[in-house]
């Protein structure tokens, strides 16, 4: 005999009519919520606009700035703190001085060197840019490596489409079978849930499987990211609980202010140069270009952005080679040979950019500000660049 | 493997998508004793050893019991057996310890190595299970079970394995001959418990756990008045975090056509000690009652016998709890309790004069403190707790008003359910449940059900839904689920 059915001590208890009620109300509120939310939340990029260093992990904000950059911009930068500027303010990073190129020509307030000796004039106008007739928009985030690259282009970058768009390569993200992220040992990178879980395999990434579908998951649905939106922007990226732990008596409803904080107009690491900071010669044993995970993941974000009828540029380096020792400084330069060579098979327009003045390098490969405008200055006299440019004028 | 983890997701996807099918057949308990084995190996698959072999003594204990003349022999080898192996894995380490105390206080410079193996999680559950049949079948109360394959699945049942509630072989094999039955109240019914426990859990016990967990975890460092709201938290989230698993593992058997017993019903609105036990875990306070009060004699043989046997029984419930001084001291301190207020609590003042609401009161603030044993982390710091909250002066507590709001809101809705209202919200949900046909009372004969409380029992559906929705909403915008085990998985 049975024994009678006693449901429980408390009353919360639905039939089958307000399960199919509760389940389309989450499903609707679940899809619309997060767009809802952008017609609240105050997002007006200033200019020169980087996404905030303390929401680099936020990937609901990406997507929405890459989105507002592909409808207001014709070119899109992206990649890791070298694009963002980790050393430099807004205005000293590598798309600030690209858009000076454009807007003011000669008469843009470089440094020394590159004012006058300017050989490309003002880009021919077509191209719609911003108000100020900014045409480069920054997308780059810390730490983004190439196989994370390839993950928030995947699935948090479907609004980049026929778009300019410059790919930066960080060759340190190569410097080992570590950074590579082929090593068996287990090593904790930049950005996990932005890498492939399951296939391929990365042998150094050893999240235990929950932890692996609860991110797939999460990339499958925009309400996972808009929450670790909210938890970034507003709950200084801890949940619920341990923020009233920390604010006891604050109601956590008066945090969401919805305003995104603006981008803090100064550098996230003091300008200095890599001799100042006192760093001393690397012997990076570098990875081969064939066998490399991270250079096969950015072939990948080539692959999949020109797929997505992009035109990709894509700049190899800069990358400090005074910090490097002799050997290692070949193996690098092999390992370049190589990818470059890849490139050129595959028609795919690029500038290796040369060695700038050892006190431009801030590390092994962040330049300061000055080797941003070098650099800018040798992309506007690459005929790569330029042919680049014009095509996607005419494209 | 915890039910709030994508693994059990999985898993009972899997299980149940083949379990549906398998229903009609006799493969079924197969198919269940097989998954059940599997939820226990996937902790430790040497743990399927320990329960392989409780299952089998156990079973063939009675086997032999039926055939044998020596029937008590082999009721007390079987029970001899049991608490053995629960000695042998859970009190070991503690007997070494107290031991060691031992010597060292009689000047003896001893050391006796403390054992290194690993405690089986659920152990103390599935050895009650399994000595209630023995039990059970001695007394004649039931029959022995002919099938192993249908014992070793009530024993092993994945749902309530781990950490209860105890069900009887009473109860449960009986549900397990023939075809288990699933209509949709089943899939309904079990969806609104696994909800209502994922959100006991997620939401308020881990929550309440950080403030517990940073007060208790230094009581030196913490204050009074810190360490009087962590307490009070503490009890708080001990009765989230079981009643939340004890909801959750009702709403995954119901969902199987399954009925496990009632374990929790709002203790904290107990209006005296022995109320209380019967409100709070209730599949072990019956079992202890059962199996060890009632055979000492329960409150046959005078009121000395009485207490004394209130005392053996409090003192084991607090042993059975944990391999600790500490637990034993909670069992004394509900002993003493109950000794104190027992002859209070039958007075006709007590239950005519004091307001219902200064009892449960007082039940609470009692209850919390012995709580205070069970979570600090050794007797010393039980103690240092207790007299830091009754010599330190008020200071800021620092508790988040999130956590004060939830856990005085469920108390008020308790309260609320408990009293005068709960007729009528009984009414609604009978009319609630009935809307879908229209008007309960047509072709009845009775009268027709008053427009305003149709009006009510809408709004009463309506409210459901939004709380189902906002418990849902909260949990998935505002927790992070840490996968925290369940307190209980200790014992």
């Amino acid at each position: 005999m049975k024994p009678l059915f006693t449901f429980s001590s408390n009353s919360v208890r639905l039939s089958l009519r307000s399960w199919i009620s509760v389940l389309v109300i989450l499903l609707l509120f679940l899809s619309l919520f997060p767009v809802i939310w952008r017609v609240w939340e105050n997002f007006n990029p200033s200019d020169d606009y980087r996404i905030p260093y303390e929401l680099s992990s936020d990937y609901w904000m990406f997507a929405r700035w890459s989105k507002y950059a592909s409808s207001n911009y014709p070119i899109l930068m992206i990649g890791d703190s070298v694009v963002w500027g980790q050393y430099v303010t807004m205005q000293e990073t590598l798309p600030y001085y690209l858009n000076e190129f454009i807007n003011k020509g000669q008469k843009s307030p470089l440094p020394p060197f590159s004012r006058g000796s300017i050989k490309f004039p003002p880009f021919e106008r077509g191209i719609k840019g911003d108000l100020k007739g900014n045409i480069f928009a920054n997308l780059g985030m810390d730490g983004i490596h190439p196989a994370a690259m390839l993950g928030l282009v995947k699935y948090y970058g479907k609004s980049i489409s026929n778009k300019g768009v410059i790919l930066h390569l960080n060759p340190l993200w190569m410097s080992s079978k570590k950074h590579d992220l082929s090593d068996t040992d287990e090593f904790r990178f930049n950005h996990p849930r932005l890498v492939p879980q399951f296939y391929p395999k990365i042998p150094s990434y050893k999240a235990k499987f929950p932890q692996r579908f609860g991110i797939v998951v999460e990339r499958g649905n925009p309400f996972s990211s808009w929450v670790n939106h909210v938890r970034l922007n507003y709950y200084e990226n801890m949940d619920i609980g341990n923020w009233t732990m920390q604010y006891p008596y604050r109601n956590p409803f008066s945090a969401i202010t919805f305003q995104i904080p603006s981008s803090e107009n100064k550098p996230h690491s003091d300008p200095i140069s890599w001799m100042e900071r006192g760093m001393t010669k690397q012997d990076f044993p570098w990875v081969l270009a064939d066998e490399s995970f991270q250079w096969s993941s950015f072939k990948k974000v080539i692959k999949l952005l020109q797929a997505r009828k992009n035109k990709v540029f894509v700049i190899i380096g800069p990358f400090n080679p005074y910090i490097l020792t002799n050997e290692s400084l070949n193996r690098y330069k092999a390992m370049k040979k190589d990818m470059e060579n890849w490139l050129k098979d595959e028609g795919i327009s690029y500038a290796s950019i040369s060695d700038l003045p050892s006190e431009y390098y801030a590390d092994a490969s962040h330049p300061l500000k000055d080797g941003y405008a070098k650099i800018a200055k040798e992309l506007f006299e690459s005929e790569l660049f330029i042919k680049w440019m014009k095509g996607l004028k005419t494209g | 493997m915890l039910f709030h983890s994508w693994y059990f997701l999985i898993f009972f996807t899997i299980v149940y998508s083949v379990y549906l099918p398998l229903r009609g057949t006799r493969f079924y308990l197969y198919w269940l004793l097989v998954a059940s084995y599997f939820f226990y190996g996937w902790w430790n698959p040497l743990y399927l050893l320990i329960i392989t072999y409780s299952t089998t003594v156990n079973y063939y204990s009675v086997a032999l019991m039926q055939k044998s003349q020596h029937r008590k022999f082999w009721l007390i080898f079987s029970i001899i057996n049991s608490l053995s192996l629960l000695g042998f894995f859970k009190y070991c380490i503690f007997a070494a310890d107290s031991l060691n105390t031992l010597l060292s206080l009689l000047n003896l410079h001893v050391n006796i190595a403390k054992p290194n193996w690993l405690f089986p999680v659920g152990i103390s559950f599935y050895t009650f299970r399994a000595m209630s049949y023995t039990i059970d079948y001695y007394r004649g109360y039931i029959k022995k079970e002919p099938s192993f394959i249908r014992f070793a699945t009530f024993i092993s049942f994945f749902p309530q394995l781990i950490a209860g509630p105890i069900s009887r072989a009473s109860d449960m094999l009986p549900q397990l001959t023939g075809k288990p039955e699933i209509r949709k109240e089943n899939i309904t019914d079990g969806l609104s418990l696994f909800v209502v426990g994922l959100f006991k859990k997620v939401a308020l016990a881990d929550y309440l756990a950080l403030y517990v967990g940073k007060v208790y975890g230094a009581p030196g460092l913490s204050d009074g008045t810190s360490l009087i709201f962590a307490t009070f938290a503490f009890g708080w989230q001990i009765y989230f975090d079981f009643s939340g698993y004890t909801d959750m593992a009702r709403g995954i058997a119901r969902m199987m056509g399954f009925n496990l017993r009632l374990n929790f019903n709002n203790p904290y609105l107990a209006t005296s000690l022995g109320d209380f036990w019967n409100r709070w875990h209730i599949s072990l306070s019956s079992w202890f009652k059962d199996y060890v009060y009632i055979p000492l004699g329960g409150n046959r043989k005078g009121k000395f016998n009485t207490y004394r046997n209130m005392f053996i029984t409090m003192v084991i419930s607090g042993f059975w709890h944990g391999a600790a001084w500490t637990f034993i001291i909670w069992g004394v301190l509900h002993a003493l309790g109950r000794f104190v207020t027992r002859e209070l609590e039958r007075s006709a003042f007590y239950n005519d004069k004091i307001p219902k609401i200064v009892k449960q009161i007082y039940v609470f603030i009692f209850v919390s403190f012995a709580w205070i044993f069970f979570r600090a982390q050794s007797i010393g710091d039980a103690f240092l707790i207790v007299k830091k909250i009754f010599t330190s002066g008020f200071t800021n507590p620092a508790f988040p008003m999130v956590a004060l709001f939830f856990c005085l809101i469920i108390w008020i809705y308790q309260l609320l359910y408990e009293s005068s209202l709960n007729g009528l919200l009984a009414k609604l949900s009978v009319f609630s449940h009935s809307r879908e046909n229209g008007d309960p009372s047509v072709g009845t004969g009775l009268k027709p059900v008053p427009t305003f409380l149709m009006i009510f029992s809408r709004f009463n559906v309506s409210l459901k839904v939004i709380v189902v929705i906002l418990m849902i909403l909260y949990m998935v915008i505002f927790t992070t689920s840490g996968n925290e085990a369940f307190i209980y998985f200790q014992f």
